[in-house]
């Protein structure tokens, strides 16, 4: 799991709500920077890292909700956003239980194809041998379930990383940290006029993207 | 999943060091609110929710702390942190098995007789696994409870935010 990033310029003395909002926009620019996770099924690790920083912004939130009544629907969205990858990670942890034993299964099947091999007067012998105990393999009921398990984990795997990517992938990731950065805005600025002196809101202004949107 | 508590007195306009104290102390007596329903609940499934509810306390604890890390002295917030994560780490062992078993036991319904008889076999490897991690767990509540734990807990906040 990655370490949660540390917070700049924290002022202990200062008020809460200033510090929150630093708080929950550093909190979300860590969820963005996991984001290429969506693109790619096979990034198990950065799945659930971003996943984990899905956790780290919404504990941030609710802590903060007091100053941030706005924020509720993106506490949603933040659910959403963890279960979907959280039923995708205990498929994985399930298929992973389940290679474990099939890897078993096939060590045993070396197993017994060296003591073939060592064993066989001929290679006629041993090629016969060896047939059989793969034949065994194929009608043995234990590997058959366990492979049935595992390709259904991988079907449904895939499924739903198909709807993770419908329902966050493209700019909805964007439109959602639009809307919480207006969430937890100065007032002036959530009417639509940049605060000059909030820094921790600098990258609203310096995005190109965000700035076009909020023209 | 618990609804986190309610922060009394908490304050937007008041400063961060003592809003940091309201919550970090109100998620640390919902966390050891927890700590009977976890070590004595007989049913299985009232014992898996009382896990979830206090792993569930355990990260929000956690999560406040780094998040309010600038308020304490770095030595004693990183012994308190590694508690708190001592104690998050063993609720998470327990609670993982509980999941993954209640979703093999829930798959086994629509499988076909070789499957089922797979997940008969994971399941019993996982059960035998949670006893050691159930254990596991009343040992560190009791290894905190026995090095004074929440009355350190409770200087440590109140030493800084106050």
């Amino acid at each position: 799991m990655a370490r949660a990033r540390n917070i700049r310029g924290i002022k202990v003395k200062a008020p809460l709500r200033d510090n929150a909002r630093r708080i929950v926009d550093r909190r979300l620019d860590e969820l963005l920077s996991w984001r290429d996770a969506l693109g790619d099924p096979s990034a198990v690790r950065r799945l659930h890292d971003m996943r984990i920083a899905a956790k780290r912004l919404r504990y941030a939130l609710e802590m903060f909700e007091v100053c941030f009544p706005l924020v509720k629907p993106s506490l949603k969205g933040l659910t959403d956003i963890q279960e979907r990858i959280g039923d995708i990670h205990d498929l994985d942890v399930m298929t992973g239980l389940m290679r474990t034993r099939l890897q078993a299964f096939d060590r045993e099947a070396e197993r017994a194809a060296v003591e073939i091999m060592s064993s066989a007067t001929s290679r006629r012998e041993s090629s016969i041998r060896l047939r059989t105990l793969l034949s065994g393999q194929g009608r043995d009921r234990a590997r058959l379930g366990l492979l049935g398990l595992i390709a259904g984990n991988l079907t449904e795997r895939d499924r739903k990383f198909v709807e993770l990517q419908t329902r966050w992938g493209g700019t909805a990731l964007d439109a959602f940290a639009a809307e919480l950065r207006m969430a937890v805005a100065p007032p002036q600025e959530a009417d639509g006029t940049p605060a000059e002196e909030d820094s921790a809101h600098a990258d609203i202004v310096e995005s190109p993207r965000l700035a076009a949107e909020a023209r | 999943m618990a609804r986190a508590r309610e922060v009394r007195g908490l304050r937007c306009e008041e400063p961060f060091r003592t809003a940091a104290g309201k919550i970090i102390w109100t998620r640390f007596e919902e966390l050891i609110s927890f700590r009977e329903a976890v070590l004595e609940s007989k049913g299985d499934g009232d014992r898996a929710e009382a896990v979830h509810d206090m792993r569930v306390a355990s990260r929000r604890v956690r999560a406040a702390l780094e998040l309010f890390e600038d308020v304490f002295p770095r030595r004693q917030f990183t012994a308190m942190l590694r508690d708190v994560k001592t104690l998050a780490d063993s609720l998470g062992s327990v609670r993982d098995l509980d999941v993954m078993i209640e979703r093999l036991e829930k798959s086994r319904r629509s499988r076909i007789g070789a499957q089922r008889v797979v997940l008969d076999g994971i399941v019993a490897d996982l059960r035998a696994e949670l006893a050691g991690a159930r254990q596991d767990l009343a040992t560190a509540i009791e290894d905190l409870e026995a090095s004074d734990f929440p009355r350190r807990f409770a200087a440590f906040v109140a030493q800084s935010t106050t």
